[in-house]
């Protein structure tokens, strides 16, 4: 079962919310009649999350020294963290997009289709888009038909779902 | 790596990109070139800026197609970076590979040198004595290499050094890295 996408760029700005998505039933984890809330409460959660895992991990990565004021070439990935109610499965491109997907937290990985949404879609649809805007402003979300349409029927044609 | 990724490269360039006729490409970006010279009466440093101004919002876009298709990693170093540049980044979306040298000691310094340049095929400068001084044909080039390279947060400085169309020996483009970029975090609540 999946409840909802989102897409933070990378000035944290949400970006998508589907009309795939499916309100998350039972729980009451995420407040569904305040959308905006929950997504940042969702982007925060992960953002922290994201910046644990780098820092949790030594950093046998670095071979350059002159650079290793960097934390962010310490190579660990948030993937999804789950609760009793859901998993939030998430992928971050280098270019400061986040892909979150809600699902049922039996769903293992959902890595591969996250990347999926993104080379086929994300960048198909709106990265070449030249009228689509690079930075969205807050509160502005993606417009383009033809990525919401194909990113509602792939998701729904998923397995899993 | 290097030889790894030279031959992954290759792949994407030979099965995963889809081709244009090279003087189609070429006319088309000249007749910009040319236009924009009209457009400034010939004022080649507001053309310089225009260019590079064109090619940052290129190239912010061309990264989301290039980690799409090459879904590479964050590179290690600087270093690395010159090579990706080189090997893949000009080899999937122009079929060159410009030679990557001219390090500083301190790793933030490099230059692309390009024995062929398919933007300037067949163009000669205009003979007003002010266009071999002030004009950088290719500048879309350092527009695209600096707003690519923004949006994976390397801040660097792209400029032409030298081109054969002004006469020089060879077509250089240096690239200095300012400062990585740090994470943007979201706006406090208050």
């Amino acid at each position: 079962m999946i409840y909802s996408l989102w897409i933070f760029d990378r000035h944290c700005i949400i970006q998508q919310d589907p009309k795939a998505a499916r309100p998350l039933v039972g729980g009451g984890t995420v407040n569904l009649n305040n959308d905006i809330d929950s997504a940042k409460l969702l982007f925060g959660a992960l953002f922290s999350l994201r910046n644990i895992a780098s820092k949790l991990t030594s950093n046998v990565n670095i071979i350059d020294n002159t650079s290793s004021d960097l934390d962010f070439q310490k190579q660990n990935y948030l993937r999804s963290f789950a609760t009793q109610n859901y998993r939030a499965h998430y992928f971050e491109t280098l270019s400061g997009l986040k892909f979150v997907l809600l699902t049922d937290p039996s769903i293992q990985d959902m890595q591969k289709h996250l990347h999926e949404i993104y080379t086929n879609f994300y960048v198909e649809y709106v990265a070449k888009n030249a009228l689509s805007p690079v930075d969205f402003k807050p509160g502005e979300l993606i417009g383009s038909e033809k990525f919401i349409n194909s990113v509602d029927s792939y998701i729904l044609s998923l397995s899993v779902t | 790596m290097s030889k790894a990724v030279r031959t992954a490269a290759d792949e994407i360039w030979k099965n995963r990109v889809e081709k244009i006729n090279v003087e189609l490409f070429t006319l088309t970006y000249g007749s910009v070139v040319s236009q924009l010279c009209r457009d400034l009466n010939n004022n080649y440093c507001e053309v310089n800026k225009q260019l590079e101004i064109m090619g940052e919002n290129i190239g912010v876009r061309l990264i989301e197609d290039f980690l799409a298709r090459t879904g590479a990693g964050r590179c290690n170093s600087f270093k690395e970076t010159g090579e990706i540049i080189s090997k893949v980044g000009f080899k999937i979306f122009l079929n060159i590979v410009p030679q990557v040298t001219n390090w500083t000691d301190n790793g933030k310094q490099f230059s692309l040198v390009f024995d062929e340049n398919p933007l300037a095929e067949f163009v000669e400068l205009p003979d007003d004595g002010k266009a071999v001084k002030e004009l950088w044909y290719s500048n879309v080039l350092c527009g695209v290499l600096k707003g690519a390279l923004q949006m994976v947060q390397l801040d660097v400085d792209v400029s032409f050094v030298s081109d054969v169309l002004r006469g020089h020996d060879q077509t250089e483009i240096k690239l200095r890295l300012i400062r990585y970029l740090k994470d943007e975090i979201p706006a406090g609540e208050d």
